[in-house]
């Protein structure tokens, strides 16, 4: 037969192993199921903002002026012309986004952004949450952390925006 | 009276053995209401130095808006300074110390890169550097903005992407 006082420090232990294992629940499921956490980043949009006023390669017409990366991106949205030297205008548009990342950001698992992904998606609506995709770039791994911005551009009657990430 | 054999009776202990789990179960909540209250802390700090950074970013982009470094075009272009305007500056005596709470000014090519890094007059525009001032120990920020110039050989307005670096003393 126990001991009152017995079964009161059997009542104390179960306390604290009920609550140590609650604690160990909670901090299980916040580590396990990270939420995404994208901070906006000024630096991000700048560079978004200043890639978009780029000049490409791309001429559509003879005699034509050569493409700001906005007008690119415009272009292959609307029309999907094709560039007077034979690629695609949205070809032109990743190549030439991929080659500004690339000389900006060195990504891969050895270098503290491990991954980026710029997506061009035009809303007729600025209501509607998803929109028509018009190009997707990924590079290496993107986790749920990462810093990331978008930038708009006008084309009516709705408009393009870019989003960009940078994962670490 | 001898202390030593004074009774406490059950109730007392009774009421000893609550106060001693009570004490216990605080002390056990307050180990990890600090845990938790640090951890808060130092992302709250990494989040106000962000937050001072992109402050001091703003600050630095706005240099492009100057009338010493705006491209003047037909198109509405912010981020848009002028590669000319900043090369001849470079060469102008009476520039020399107008920036005066700066210690470096720097207008760097991000792409496409060519093989020269600062711009002379023999190199321009197949160059990726221009100086204006540096006087060294700062503390340097960066900014993204569209070098735009006048191409002869296309014939038209073309822009590269380049960064404005700004350097501060005792910034931290």
């Amino acid at each position: 037969m126990k001991k009152k006082g017995q079964e009161e420090i059997v009542g104390f232990v179960l306390i604290v192993v009920i609550l140590a294992i609650a604690l160990v629940i909670f901090i299980g499921i916040k580590l396990r199921n990270p939420e995404p956490v994208q901070k906006n980043s000024e630096i991000l949009y700048q560079f978004i903002e200043s890639s978009m006023e780029q000049t490409t390669d791309c001429v559509i017409r003879v005699n034509g002026k050569n493409l700001a990366l906005n007008e690119l991106i415009k272009e292959c949205h609307s029309f999907d012309n094709s560039c007077l030297s034979g690629s695609n205008s949205c070809e032109s548009v990743e190549g030439a986004i991929v080659s500004m990342f690339n000389a900006t950001w060195k990504v891969g698992p050895e270098y503290p952004y491990k991954g980026y992904e710029v997506v061009g998606k035009y809303n007729s609506n600025s209501s509607s949450g998803q929109g028509e995709e018009i190009f997707s770039i990924n590079q290496g791994n993107c986790s749920n952390n990462y810093i990331g911005n978008s930038y708009f551009i006008p084309q009516f009657p709705g408009n393009i925006v870019v989003q960009a990430k940078l994962c670490s | 009276m001898n202390l030593l054999h004074v009774k406490y009776s059950k109730g007392q202990f009774k009421i000893q053995q609550m106060v001693f789990i009570i004490v216990a179960i605080i002390i056990l909540f307050g180990i990890v209401s600090v845990f938790f209250v640090s951890i808060r802390f130092s992302s709250l700090r990494g989040d106000v130095d962000d937050l001072r950074k992109e402050a001091v970013l703003t600050q630095v982009r706005k240099m492009a808006g100057t009338p010493e470094f705006n491209w003047i075009s037909s198109d509405d272009c912010s981020s848009c300074v002028d590669l000319d305007k900043l090369f001849l500056l470079k060469e102008r005596n009476s520039y020399k110390g107008f920036w005066t709470d700066v210690s470096l000014i720097k207008i760097s090519r991000v792409y496409p890169l060519y093989e020269t890094s600062e711009c002379t007059t023999e190199s321009y525009p197949r160059c990726n550097e221009i100086t204006l001032v540096n006087k060294g120990d700062f503390e340097a920020y960066e900014s993204f903005v569209s070098l735009c110039r006048f191409d002869n050989e296309i014939k038209q307005t073309k822009c590269e992407l380049g960064k404005i670096l700004m350097g501060f003393e005792g910034v931290s």
